[in-house]
């Protein structure tokens, strides 16, 4: 292919990145384009040389997206770092998805028994202080509704413990996470170069 | 199986490349290529990745009737990073050369 269709395909591949960031990407590609040139070597040669520009596109979006999910931990970098690591080739589906998908589970699930505790724990403060008025709340607890409120208020404190604990830990989720993407993308950037 | 080595190493390749003087991409690209084989676009999102790792630094110099050439340049992280995936390297090799001959030195 020839340089103008090469760098067409690259900027595609290079969409959502910030207009800045893909200038300086392209300017390393024209100044190789331009040095080949001037050492009159034909496009063609050089673009076949360079390999895939969708693939190239690829592994710089990958590279630029785990950067952002290093600069902010936020849910919606770290999401895309993935996606972006993925992207690289199915390979990745595997080694990167599964693991991700699997911390994804452990933290909803605890995420779930958090709510589920703290709503249970409610239940029970509103039932105590509900019991006077309902006789039949009482004959089902064996406590009185002094026993119950404090139990009620003590799952409600182990409910919202977990639900704390749980976004610390997703933060800490979100670290290996990033930390696991970048040792994939060293090991596994370029691989599509070559198969493609 | 080749370009399973290959990209292991390239990063290897590109910082031993640079140790000995800067350079810019193309000669990057050309000098390691004469050696090893490899798809050499490959090797600009590896030099950014580096930059950004801080590994590498760059700076832009002009050269007679062409276009301002991007030179990269080893920082003190960056021979750092060097001689630890050197010795990592050389002491793989040892051990596959070990097997490869039977297990016998």
């Amino acid at each position: 292919m020839n340089k103008k269709t090469f760098l067409e395909q690259l900027r595609k591949e290079l969409k959502g990145l910030p207009e800045e960031e893909t200038r300086d990407i392209i300017a390393d590609y024209e100044e190789h384009f331009a040095i080949g040139k001037k050492k009159r070597r034909k496009e063609e040669a050089i673009t076949k040389e360079l390999g895939s520009p969708k693939s190239l596109g690829k592994q710089h979006k990958a590279v630029w997206r785990i950067e952002q999910a290093e600069k902010k931990h936020s849910t919606e970098n770290v999401l895309k770092a993935v996606l972006a690591t993925i992207g690289l080739g199915f390979f990745n589906l595997v080694v990167v998805l599964g693991p991700f998908a699997a911390l994804v589970a452990v933290l909803l699930a605890l995420f779930a028994a958090g709510i589920g505790i703290s709503a249970a724990g409610i239940a029970l403060i509103f039932g105590s202080l509900a019991a006077p008025f309902l006789h039949q709340y009482l004959i089902l607890s064996g406590q009185g509704t002094i026993g119950l409120l404090f139990l009620g208020i003590g799952t409600t404190a182990l409910g919202l413990l977990m639900l704390i604990g749980t976004a610390y830990l997703g933060k800490g989720f979100a670290k290996i996470t990033i930390a696991y993407l970048r040792f994939n993308v060293q090991i596994i950037t370029g691989k599509r170069g070559e198969e493609e | 199986m080749d370009t399973q080595f290959k990209k292991g190493i390239l990063e290897l390749c590109v910082l031993a490349t640079l140790a000995t003087e800067d350079l810019y991409g193309y000669e990057l690209t050309s000098r390691i290529s004469r050696t090893i084989a490899i798809t050499e676009g490959t090797i600009y999102p590896l030099l950014r990745r580096l930059k950004e790792e801080g590994l590498l630094v760059t700076y832009l110099e002009e050269s007679s009737g062409g276009p301002p050439r991007k030179y990269y340049q080893l920082t003190a992280k960056g021979k750092r990073a060097l001689k630890e995936q050197r010795g990592e390297w050389e002491t793989f090799s040892k051990q596959v050369d070990t097997i490869l001959h039977g297990g016998k030195r």
